[in-house]
């Protein structure tokens, strides 16, 4: 039989309209939209100056914009060779080892008209043939002219050590060794950019041998996002296939095939056209879990469809009293994260507002005038309880529940803070990544020591007096470590050296230790053209000047950063051994942060804060609910939700060893739907909608289950987190909400 | 006038002879691989047998020399080739240094005095060398040598041996397409399964020799 006869043109052209509406809309909003990667969007504000440090070197520095290229070849040569190609990739700064070129042309102009002013002369003329003497040793192994000149004119290597200082001078693991060699890529590129990242490393990669591999928080990053596409796209298709299957099976007829997916498609493309009216940009992670909590509103057509074919009734007696509630409860639930404290849950919370809005208005205009679409069921009609059984035996499973799940949750670590074990990176690859960050030396990324002073001198100089510390340091407890003094010494640093530069006395030093080193009298000549020049334009080298400078700009934004409080020099460290040593010899002012602990703090923090909300959030429901519904009705409604929420992050957190934050997201919607199924089942109008509820609820709770239970054998830790987590709370709901619907009550 | 004159250019001869002393003292095996006189030999068959036992420690003198410097400089110490497969070089006089080759590059491990309190501590400075630039030739070649890597040396060099007086001689000329005249003349010298030293010389265009590196093994200290 087709329903939809003559008596049906009304729909069809309802249908019409909407959807060209829809495809207006989606033209206007995805012609504004912007997509925006930046995962900064999504972290909180800074409530102390190591939080503000964190989070402005969060996806930046050495650690995170760092590749390592393993290359199964035995030819220094041809590591050198494929050195050279990837050096020419778009967004790559540096790739080690880099050719040598210990030449003057090779240094800044910056650092070598300053050299001077940079490091300490020798001490003495004993220091100072030491110094000379070991130049020689080390033009030894045969020396150009450009070597040759280089020494002539920076007998003391002061702007070569400068610029080792400030490039970290890594470890570089050895060429001829086995069949392995190991480049270093440093890229421009911040993590916070993934777009961009990807670029990066897919031209990377097609310059390397298929053999090669490629280590590094930025392809891991890349990778991963291929992974969440992949995963996201397959599973997103055969949520899709086994959603359609179900409602066909169930309608056996395109028009609710087609009305299910509208209201859907209506609320995700109002959601962005509203994203667009209030943000510049929207980002990506909106978008996607925006629409995974907008995956709710599947179930309002197929309440409608399902209660149209089962019920006689009206619709605006039977469903949409309830429904109501339900869309008000979500958006509350929902709007939770407009207070969130960080814009990108914002922007997913005002997608999922306004989307529930439009997907409701939606599937209220196509199932307007019900009449044309009603017809006698075909459909099978869900047995609905007989049992009287009084209220309170109703709700003791729901209380049950609650309690064991609320013991449980309060017995075992609920949370987990730990951002890193949401990685899906292969464990193996991690150990490889640490192994060869170990062997190179490179920089600590969990601790840095920083300083602030509102005066930029003030902070170089307590640096440099770090700095001192520092170089007392045994090097079993301190590697290393980088500091922006070594780049930029205060001006009064740079004034004591201006004074022994004017001091005859060093010059006659000089002189005497090239006489004792056994040196030509004329050798350094140049060298000392420069001193006097120095002192003839004893110009002091400025931030400025590094920030004008295109190879010094970048490692001085590293290291000395700008807020509103005024200056934070931060130094980096190698090889540090043990944290709390270290920060008992730190000068005053001086503070060693542990970026991981305040990362977890930081999110420990945030997840308190969305809990508050979302604790705000459920009173604001309970009072809906209590004016709306019969206090009974209302009790039975905030057990049996509590209890599939709290069963769910039950489960959940033993099956995952601990909830993260994407978790907290996936039990907003598991309230959601739960207390979509439980006011149905509750409602007074049950019984009169001749099992129509029991079917519309069931078809709704199989669907959310097929679809977050297929995510819920994602790879990645977060997608199968959320998928087990809701999968979970929906059986939970439906097995409440089917066994406590005798409680219903009131209103 | 004539007789002043006379013991001017007499003082001058001895000095320059007294000056040259060290470095005709080192280089007195050293003949030019062109020389048609000298019979030939096996370079294959004389790197097969030089490689140093591995963990033992070799005397050795090394006397250098460029052009910022007045006279030739000696260092002496002694030579390991470490199990591991670095070359290390540890200098005793005048000052103690310890250099670790490998075949691209040479780490430099230095006492440096501290800056407070007095004392000193040691610090490394890695120097890498590029693959084919005359630095990296002359560092391969010792390294190689000193290792008895004979394919290292044939994929580097053409390899041509003579017979000596004091023994042999291997002339090592680079394959690399460096500009020729900064590549060093590289030799190496052995007594009848030992190499005993390793030459590098570098000329300027005239052929007027500019700067040199002799290490002269002392063999005697490995026999024993």
């Amino acid at each position: 039989m087709n329903p939809l006869t003559t008596e049906s043109m009304r729909p069809r052209l309802r249908l019409l309209t909407l959807l060209l509406l829809i495809g207006a809309i989606a033209w206007l909003g995805l012609s504004r939209l912007q997509i925006s990667y930046d995962l900064g969007a999504f972290l909180p504000a800074a409530q102390n100056p190591t939080e503000a440090l964190l989070l402005e070197r969060l996806g930046q520095g050495p650690g995170a914009q760092t590749l390592f290229v393993k290359l199964t070849v035995s030819d220094p040569a041809a590591a050198a060779q494929m050195a050279e190609r990837l050096r020419a990739v778009t967004g790559v700064q540096r790739v080690l080892p880099e050719p040598q070129r210990l030449g003057i042309a090779a240094i800044p102009e910056t650092i070598w008209q300053h050299r001077l002013l940079l490091q300490d002369l020798p001490a003495d003329s004993s220091a100072w043939q030491v110094e000379l003497s070991q130049r020689m040793d080390e033009l030894a192994f045969g020396a150009n002219q450009d070597m040759l000149d280089l020494v002539a004119a920076d007998p003391a290597l002061m702007a070569v050590n400068t610029l080792a200082d400030a490039a970290g001078d890594l470890h570089m693991p050895r060429f001829d060794q086995g069949a392995t060699q190991v480049l270093i890529v440093q890229t421009s590129v911040s993590a916070y950019d993934p777009g961009r990242l990807a670029q990066v490393v897919a031209e990377l990669r097609a310059q390397l041998p298929s053999e090669s591999q490629l280590l590094g928080a930025p392809a891991y990053a890349v990778d991963l996002q291929d992974t969440v596409r992949d995963e996201s796209t397959l599973f997103s298709i055969l949520a899709s296939l086994a959603l359609l299957g179900l409602i066909i099976w169930r309608f056996r007829t395109w028009y609710p095939v087609i009305g299910v997916g509208v209201p859907l498609l209506a609320g995700g493309v109002t959601g962005i056209l509203v994203l667009t009216l209030f943000y510049a940009e929207v980002h990506g992670i909106t978008l996607a879990f925006g629409f995974t909590l907008l995956g709710i509103v599947i179930d309002y057509p197929l309440h409608l469809f399902t209660h149209m074919r089962m019920s006689q009734t009206p619709l605006k007696q039977t469903v949409w009293p309830v429904l109501r509630v339900g869309i008000v409860s979500t958006l509350i639930a929902y709007g939770a994260f407009l207070f969130s404290g960080s814009q990108g849950l914002e922007q997913l919370g005002v997608l999922a507002c306004s989307g529930i809005l439009a997907a409701a208005l939606a599937a209220a205009w196509i199932t307007q005038g019900d009449a044309g679409l009603r017809y006698s069921s075909v459909l099978p009609q869900v047995a609905t309880s007989a049992g009287e059984a009084a209220v309170s035996l109703r709700m003791l499973p729901a209380t049950l529940l609650f309690l064991v799940s609320g013991l449980i949750l309060w017995l075992v670590p609920v949370f987990n803070d730990d951002l890193g074990s949401l990685t899906p990176v292969d464990p193996d690859l991690l150990a490889e990544d640490a192994r060869l960050r170990h062997s190179l030396g490179t920089v600590d990324m969990r601790h840095v020591v920083a300083i602030r002073d509102a005066q930029l001198e003030a902070v170089l100089q307590k640096t440099e007096r770090l700095v001192d510390k520092l170089d007392e340091l045994d090097v079993d407890l301190l590697g290393g470590w980088q500091a922006i003094t070594q780049t930029l010494p205060s001006a009064a640093r740079q004034q004591a050296r201006l004074e022994r530069l004017t001091d005859p006395a060093s010059r006659k030093q000089f002189e005497v230790a090239i006489q004792a080193a056994g040196l030509q009298q004329d050798a350094f000549t140049t060298f000392e053209n420069a001193w006097q020049q120095q002192l003839e334009a004893p110009g002091l080298l400025t931030l400025e000047d590094l920030e004008q400078s295109s190879e010094l700009a970048a490692p001085t934004s590293l290291l000395l950063l700008k807020d509103d409080a005024g200056w934070v020099s931060v130094t980096l460290l190698r090889g540090l051994a043990s944290p709390g040593q270290l920060r008992s010899v730190l000068p005053p002012g001086a503070q060693l942060h542990d970026l991981k602990a305040t990362a977890e703090d930081l999110v420990k923090r945030y997840r308190q804060d969305l809990s508050v909300v979302l604790g705000v959030a459920l009173v604001l429901l309970a009072l809906l609910l209590g004016v709306a519904l019969s206090v009974r009705r209302m009790l039975w409604l905030l057990i049996s939700g509590g209890a599939c929420v709290c069963g769910a992050a039950a489960v959940s957190a033993i099956l995952q060893g601990g909830l993260s934050l994407f978790d907290l997201m996936a039990l907003t919607l598991v309230a959601g739907l739960g207390l979509d199924y439980l006011l149905f089942y509750s409602s007074p109008q049950a019984d009169a909608a001749d099992g129509a509820v029991a079917n519309a609820v069931g078809l709704c709770a199989a669907s959310s289950f097929l679809v977050f239970g297929i995510l819920g054998i994602s790879s990645i830790p977060v997608l199968r987190g959320i998928g087990t987590t809701v999968a979970v709370g929906v059986v939970l709901a439906f097995l409440l909400a089917r066994f406590g619907r005798q409680a219903k009550a009131g209103r | 006038m004539r007789l002043l004159m006379i013991c001017r250019l007499l003082f001058f001869a001895f000095l320059g002879l007294v000056l040259a002393q060290p470095v005709v003292a080192q280089s007195t095996n050293a003949v030019t691989p062109s020389d048609p006189a000298l019979p030939g030999c096996d370079a294959q068959a004389r790197l097969a047998q030089i490689q140093l036992p591995s963990d033992v420690e070799v005397g050795f003198v090394q006397t250098h020399k460029n052009p910022m410097l007045r006279a030739a400089v000696q260092q002496r110490g002694v030579l390991v080739r470490e199990s591991g497969g670095d070359l290390l070089m540890r200098i005793e006089t005048p000052r103690w240094e310890e250099r670790r080759l490998s075949a691209t590059a040479v780490a430099l491990t230095r006492k440096v005095n501290n800056r407070r309190g007095g004392g000193t501590h040691t610090a490394t400075r890695s120097m890498r060398l590029d693959p084919g630039q005359p630095q990296h030739l002359a560092l391969l070649a010792m390294y190689a040598a000193v290792d008895g890597d004979e394919q290292m040396l044939h994929e580097h060099f053409l390899l041509s041996c003579a017979e000596i007086p004091a023994g042999w001689q291997i002339t090592l000329q680079a394959r690399a397409t460096a500009p020729a005249a900064s590549i060093p003349r590289l030799q190496l010298l052995g007594v009848g399964q030992h190499l005993s030293g390793y030459r590098s010389e570098t000329f300027d265009a005239t052929g007027t020799l500019q700067q040199f590196l002799y290490v002269d093994i002392l063999v005697e200290s490995l026999d024993h």
